[in-house]
């Protein structure tokens, strides 16, 4: 088969189970789930191929969607290193999720519906991966949207669900404006040769940017790529969740667990970083943009690291800390790396998608995601779950050699070598952070406190549940992704290889900045021991002594409040308007018009006085004036 | 007195006048239909003198007399019938009492 071939096979899999449960064979779950679960094996195979097929100049393969005297929109795929190592994280997390999903959703009565719009959520995204024209991209993006917003409130019976999913859908969309504004703007700034029309094809922006004919300005004095850049970045923002619009990522922790871990590790979130890493050059074009990027990211990866420190809920500190690890992935790209900030997006994936995985088994086995009643009603007893909550936390604390470490430290010397210290220094504080919560959820869960030991019997009854076959199912792929996840942090020569860079863009140096990062390592997971770890200890965190600082991080810096208040005035003002319109306008036009009616009708009544005479008189009179007037002429 | 059209017009006049006083005057029905009646013959006194003097053809306004007779037992027959059916279904005949269509 060709490589178009196999790109439409890859892309049109899942879409194919999404249609066959649409056309009404959701009523057969069974068939759904297997066609899910043949279809993510397919597309997992097909970006296998994509990747180890490509050629080295890369590939592309469109053909006309929609055209116009001016412009021309393509539909198609562009293979290159990028998009198709991209592709890979993608098919391989869709197919270890669908495994797991069969366990973990095997007793939910809905669950064609939501295998199939997993499908069409892992289709939206290779879409977006593969896409060769931008506005395909920006298609396949909102698609990815919206099926997100279906997965977080697949459990629409609860309020909850329902809001989050309203949330996220919003809060992105706010995002997208900004890119779909930048998206136009470009449009109209690719130069073109004459009589021909332009495209939004990612090859034409990018050689339009590597050769600069991307010129002039807008209304006399903002930079064209300082404008698109930053209205682009603002779509990045909302997806990827970083500060200001990243509070939905939290809420989206609503949908089933292995949604989660699909929209945390490969797909959703990790848009925005992959659509960053796409158009990196045009980013790192203006200085304005990607200083900008950069000090988003700093900003938001200690904010949401700080609020991953107080949270109790399980779900909720791997929510921030997927925030707070996007983070450094966009620090890496907006520091002009061409490898490191990818090369974390893909061992991130890897050990999210598995500390998620882990979540689900942990949750599904002790009914609650409260760390403390984890730990009480599971503690170590499920070994499968405490290998991947161990490895995984190891990973994302940045254990060295694991693969957390590797992509980290190659972000960190990134930012040291373009001169960025301060930015540096943030990082380094983030991943102190970084180490103290994952050291702390470790901690809170195998090493329960002893004195809370209360019903000791309900453990040996939950873990009799250990032993169905959808629990052997998560555990299995827990397990196996578990093991997967010990190698990742060694793929970085090779994924660097695979971009067209040189394997010395993710090589570690054993300098001071390495000691730097790992006397962070130290520092946090050290300090989160002492307060969690360690026999008789008090097992509430330094920061409970502090709470005014505790407080504003439970509430996320307040940052939901303030969007609380910022659509409440809005919306406030608008119905305040609304009201006055309708109570003055509307509602007295309609009065006037009906009393004037009442009104006139009164006076036309009393004409009618239901007596004969007058009738005849009135009839007599108006034949005498008549007549008079006949005369008068 | 002088037999001229003058004359026969005056009698008309005053007849329909009294008939005229009669509908306005009157609340009860049959009084108003006698009125009616009376300005009926008002008019045909008119149509016979106006054919006797200023008519070329005497005979033209004679037909028109009697058909206004026999227009006038027909209105007399159907307005009677309905005061019957008023007085049936209300037990009175004063125009006093039919005011439904009062707005």
């Amino acid at each position: 088969m060709t490589l178009t071939m196999w790109s439409a096979v890859t892309i049109g899999a899942p879409l194919a189970t999404f249609l066959i449960f649409l056309i009404g064979l959701g009523k057969a779950p069974k068939l759904v789930v297997g066609m899910s679960l043949i279809t993510a094996g397919i597309a997992c195979l097909g970006t296998w191929t994509l990747a180890l097929g490509i050629p080295s100049e890369g590939f592309q393969s469109t053909v006309p969607w929609a055209a116009t005297a001016d412009f021309s929109v393509y539909l198609g795929v562009r293979l290159t290193g990028l998009t198709t190592a991209m592709g890979l994280v993608v098919g391989t997390i869709h197919l270890a999720v669908q495994m797991y999903s069969v366990g973990y959703m095997a007793h939910d009565a809905a669950k064609a519906r939501y295998f199939a719009v997993l499908s069409l959520f892992a289709s939206a995204m290779l879409s977006v991966v593969y896409a060769a024209d931008l506005v395909h991209t920006f298609v396949a993006w909102e698609l990815v949207g919206l099926s997100s917003y279906l997965l977080i409130g697949f459990w629409n019976f609860k309020p909850s669900a329902a809001q989050a999913a309203k949330k996220a859908f919003i809060m992105t969309r706010f995002g997208d404006l900004g890119l779909f504004l930048g998206l136009v703007l470009l449009m109209l700034a690719i130069p073109t040769q004459a009589g021909q029309p332009s495209n939004l094809m990612i090859a034409t922006v990018l050689e339009a940017v590597s050769n600069q004919t991307i010129q002039g300005s807008f209304f006399g004095s903002l930079d064209k790529t300082t404008v698109i850049g930053l209205l682009l970045l603002c779509g990045i923002v909302g997806k990827s969740a970083q500060f200001p619009l990243h509070s939905w990522l939290p809420d989206a922790m609503e949908g089933p667990t292995p949604v989660s871990s699909l929209l945390h590790s490969a797909t959703m979130v990790a848009a925005g970083v992959y659509l960053f890493a796409l158009l990196q050059p045009l980013f790192l074009a203006s200085a304005v943009t990607s200083t900008t990027a950069l000090a988003i990211a700093a900003l938001t990866a200690v904010m949401a690291a700080g609020v991953a420190m107080v949270h109790s809920d399980m779900k909720r500190v791997l929510a921030w800390s997927s925030i707070s690890q996007l983070s450094f992935m966009l620090m890496g790209l907006a520091a002009g790396s061409p490898v490191a900030g990818f090369f974390h997006l893909v061992t991130h994936a890897g050990f999210k998608c598995l500390l998620f995985l882990t979540a689900g088994v942990f949750i599904h086995l002790a009914h609650s995601g409260e760390m403390v009643v984890i730990g009480r009603k599971i503690g170590a007893s499920s070994k499968a779950a405490s290998f991947g909550l161990v490895v995984g936390a190891a990973s994302l604390a940045g254990v060295p050699f694991l693969a957390g470490f590797m992509s980290k430290e190659v972000i960190l010397g990134q930012l040291h070598h373009q001169g960025y210290e301060g930015f540096y220094a943030l990082a380094l504080l983030g991943s102190a952070m970084t180490a103290y919560y994952a050291t702390r959820m470790v901690a809170l869960i195998l090493r329960p406190s002893q004195n809370m030991d209360e019903e000791p019997a309900a453990d040996t009854h939950e873990a009799a549940h250990d032993h169905g076959l959808p629990e052997q199912i998560m555990a299995g792929v827990v397990v196996v992704l578990g093991v997967a996840t010990l190698g990742l942090g060694w793929v970085g020569p090779q994924l660097s290889a695979h971009l067209g860079q040189s394997a010395e863009l993710v090589a570690i140096h054993w300098n001071a900045g390495a000691a730097l990062a790992i006397a962070a390592l130290l520092l946090g997971a050290g300090l989160a021991w002492y307060d969690f770890g360690r026999a008789n200890s008090e097992r509430d965190g330094f920061l409970s002594g502090l709470p005014a600082i505790e407080d504003m991080l439970k509430e996320g810096w307040y940052i939901d409040r303030f969007w609380r208040w910022v659509s409440d005035s809005i919306i406030a003002g608008l119905t305040t308007c609304a009201l006055f319109i309708d109570r003055r306008a509307i509602d007295n036009s309609v009065d006037r018009l009906a009393d004037g009616t009442r009104e006139g009708g009164g006076v036309a009544a009393s004409l009618q006085s239901g007596r004969l005479q007058w009738y005849v008189s009135v009839t007599l009179g108006l034949v005498a004036v008549v007549l008079a007037l006949l005369e008068w002429k | 007195m002088v037999e001229s059209l003058g004359t026969y017009l005056l009698l008309s006049s005053a007849l329909f006048a009294v008939g005229l006083v009669g509908v306005l005057l009157r609340r009860n029905l049959v009084a108003m239909l006698i009125g009616i009646e009376l300005m009926l013959n008002a008019v045909i006194i008119n149509l016979v003198a106006f054919a006797r003097f200023a008519g070329a053809d005497p005979g033209n306004g004679q037909v028109f007399a009697l058909f206004v007779i026999g227009v006038a037992a027909a209105e007399a027959a159907v307005g009677l019938s309905i005061i019957l059916a008023v007085y049936k279904a209300r037990g009175a005949i004063s125009v006093d009492t039919l005011e439904e269509l009062r707005g």
